[in-house]
């Protein structure tokens, strides 16, 4: 099996680009070819933490380097379309930050460019569905247990993101210049892409409303709070926030069917479900199914580029994830419901 | 129907505490009257029946059965004369509520089997546990085999001891010998898993003096030095024959406890009763199966029949849960749940334990008894 020889571009999403680096580096079939980061210093930290002999002051060294197979683009939004395009162009596979991008004309690009390229590409708000949890719950729904799914209430309460490790301070993740939004599309954005997974289908409205309730320093919102039509008529609410103060983090969810329910208490990590528990009835508590490996992503993402596994998620579900996240947005702006825009095209 | 007329024999805290038969009557007027109250301390008696309106009062047993027209009587005396109060109760003819434990030896409880039998009275003895809606939906459960066949229990059956908090009396005799945590605490655990699992065929323990004396902590008594004659620590292990099992505690060292009160382990599941509203978290009664829900493991919380309501009620009568019960059934002519020939099993454990420990040997039991179903 040939190696896939991964470089790491953009460390603003450390959050996700840190386990992947360590994953990249140590996995079967994988091998971390090089970094490189706007501030020189991280590039170096990871360098030396992962054992990167090749840190770069220039990504299109990386992207451009015949001698790279992949690309993990973790830089910010506003830079993310930019690496994805050249990256595809360049014929390199894509794991790439969320959202995908500021404005859906720049998602469109990217996808413009993925299209045709033959190269795979995997959101990073995607990668929670090759998780236990999400893999168990659409299996349970496939399966019929709490018949068609009509709606789903779904909530995290996160405090504010640091820009690195070791510097609280939120950096370009309250910067609307650098991304779309503040505490709401953080957290929105996964439970968006894992509903229309859910679906199977899109988000048709949009509407809701924003606040800043612990910070109201910031220029983006810390608390957000939508209500969200999808094509089938399934209503989801999606409320998430910034204001969770330290060790108050918890995400949950309830999602409703025609025959039962699921619900996922985030902070006792309780997995309970209603439905057919003949003799008995009410909820039951299961095991949760487990927990989530980051770094066996790349397996997925292995296995798809060498044609051994189909995808579980594309660049138009990056694309969809994020017309709907922008149409909240405008919907807040505008006070009434949006529906967001239907195709990249 | 007129109420049952009742006389309450033993004037201490059982009879007009709190959490006692006397003040928590008034919800069950309808059916109970107590016409007459009995005690051998001087006195007492007067007092406690001009305290609560009680028509007579009398200083002896004797007295009250001869001096007043009665057709039951609530047994309250200390432990060690339940046996031959209960016996002089039924050869009266009347019917009986009794405080636990039914009586000290085995021939005491025999007689009293055979005077209830003799004279067709109603027998009703405490604990009263198995009215409890989340046990008697353990039971339920166990026998339809929604657990599967059930391998063994553990049961929390004690607190702390009187001396551990603030007992408003001295509580030294709950320390001496012919008294101790096994009658007074273990009785509830025996009572309920029996009341579940049914009729035991064997039990081996082992009992011991914890420590030499205890402090009284709170109360009017506080730091008062006991010395400790009976066994303050006995652990019962229950043989129920096919190999189940249940382990009880009779001890005053559980001042403070996170388990369960009382756990079920079958092939198929677990059942799980928290112990609330007397303490613990959660619902009342919890079940695992290892198919609870499409193939999957996983506990069920299922509703109580009725939900909250019987609960509350019992809860609400305290210890006058006795007089409801015997009431009830005097008045319907239905068998006793707390039936009498279950408190003499529970009684022939509770002995055969002691002897176990002694002489570390398990002990075969003789009784037996069912439940109305």
């Amino acid at each position: 099996m040939t190696e896939l020889r991964v470089a790491l571009v953009g460390l603003d999403h450390w959050y996700a680009a840190l386990p992947l680096a360590d994953g990249a580096r140590s996995r079967a079939g994988l091998s971390l070819a090089g970094v490189w980061d706007a501030d020189p210093a991280r590039a170096a930290y990871v360098g030396q933490r992962y054992d990167v002999g090749r840190v770069e002051a220039d990504w299109r060294a990386l992207v451009d380097d015949p001698g790279i197979d992949a690309v993990l683009s973790f830089v910010s939004p506003d830079l993310n379309p930019e690496v994805c395009v050249a990256a595809a162009k360049a014929g390199k596979h894509i794991i790439a930050n969320k959202p995908l991008a500021l404005r859906s004309e720049d998602a469109s690009r990217v996808v413009e460019a993925v299209r045709g390229s033959g190269v795979t590409f995997l959101p990073a708000e995607s990668r929670q569905r090759l998780g236990p949890n999400a893999q168990w719950l659409r299996r349970w729904l496939q399966d019929g247990r709490i018949g068609q799914l009509t709606s789903a209430a779904m909530t995290t309460w996160a405090g504010l993101p640091a820009q690195w490790p070791d510097d609280r301070t939120p950096g370009w993740f309250v910067d609307p210049a650098r991304t779309v939004g503040g505490g709401w599309v953080d957290h929105s954005i996964y439970q968006i892409d894992l509903l229309r997974w859910l679906l199977g289908e899109e988000v048709v409205a949009i509407s809701g409303q924003t606040a800043k309730h612990a910070h109201p320093e910031l220029e983006v919102e810390d608390y957000g709070a939508a209500t969200a039509t999808f094509a089938g008529g399934a209503v989801a609410t999606l409320e998430n926030t910034w204001t969770a103060p330290d060790g108050g983090f918890q995400s949950s969810y309830t999602v409703v069917g025609s025959g039962g329910a699921v619900r996922m208490d985030g902070i006792q990590g309780r997995l309970l479900v209603s439905g057919e528990v003949e003799p008995f009835s009410g909820w039951v508590e299961v095991a949760p199914p487990g927990r989530h490996d980051q770094a066996a992503d790349l397996d997925h993402w292995a296995a798809v580029i060498r044609g051994e596994s189909d995808p579980v998620a594309t660049v138009e579900d990056a694309w969809h994830n994020l017309a709907a996240c922008i149409a909240f947005y405008e919907s807040v702006n505008a006070g009434r419901t949006i529906s967001p825009r239907e195709d990249p095209a | 129907m007129s109420p049952l007329r009742i006389g309450v024999l033993g004037a201490g805290m059982i009879a007009t505490g709190g959490g006692g038969v006397l003040p928590n009557l008034d919800p069950i007027r309808h059916k109970a009257e107590v016409v007459a109250i009995a005690d051998v301390v001087p006195d007492l008696a007067r007092t406690v029946a001009e305290t609560f309106g009680i028509p007579h009062a009398f200083t002896n047993l004797g007295a009250m059965l001869d001096g007043v027209e009665l057709d039951a009587v609530v047994n309250l005396t200390p432990i060690p004369v339940h046996g031959a109060t209960c016996a002089e109760i039924l050869a009266a003819g009347k019917h009986l509520a009794t405080e636990k434990p039914l009586a000290t030896s085995m021939e005491d409880a025999d007689r009293i089997c055979e005077l209830a039998a003799e004279h067709e009275l109603t027998v009703v003895c405490a604990p009263f546990n198995m009215l409890y809606p989340d046990r008697a939906e353990a039971r339920r459960l166990v026998r339809e085999g929604a657990i599967g066949k059930v391998a063994f229990a553990r049961v929390r059956s004690s607190h702390g001891g009187p001396a551990s908090g603030a007992w408003p009396a001295d509580p030294t005799w709950f320390y001496q010998k012919g008294s101790g945590p096994l009658f007074d605490m273990g009785v509830y655990g025996i009572h309920e898993i029996t009341g579940i699992l049914g009729p035991a065929k064997r039990v081996v323990a082992f009992a011991g003096i914890t420590e030499p004396t205890r402090t009284v902590r709170g109360g009017p008594f506080q730091g008062k030095t006991i010395d400790v004659t009976a066994d303050d620590n006995v652990l019962m292990l229950l043989d129920f024959g096919e190999s189940t099992f249940a382990v009880v505690d009779g001890t005053f060292n559980v001042n403070a406890a996170r388990g369960p009160k009382l756990e079920i382990y079958g092939r198929e599941g677990t059942i799980n009763l928290s112990g609330r509203p007397f303490g613990g978290d959660g619902p009342p009664l919890e079940i695992f199966r290892l198919d609870a829900v499409g193939g999957l493991r996983g506990w069920i919380a299922p509703d109580m029949p009725d939900g909250d309501a019987p609960m509350r009620r019992l809860v609400g009568l305290h210890r006058a849960v006795l007089v409801d019960h015997l009431a009830d059934c005097v008045a319907t002519g239905t068998r006793p749940l707390l039936n009498l020939e279950h408190a003499r099993h529970v009684l022939e454990i509770m002995l055969k334990a002691d002897e176990a420990a002694r002489t570390g040997q398990a002990q075969e039991l003789t009784t037996t008894f069912s439940l109305p179903t």
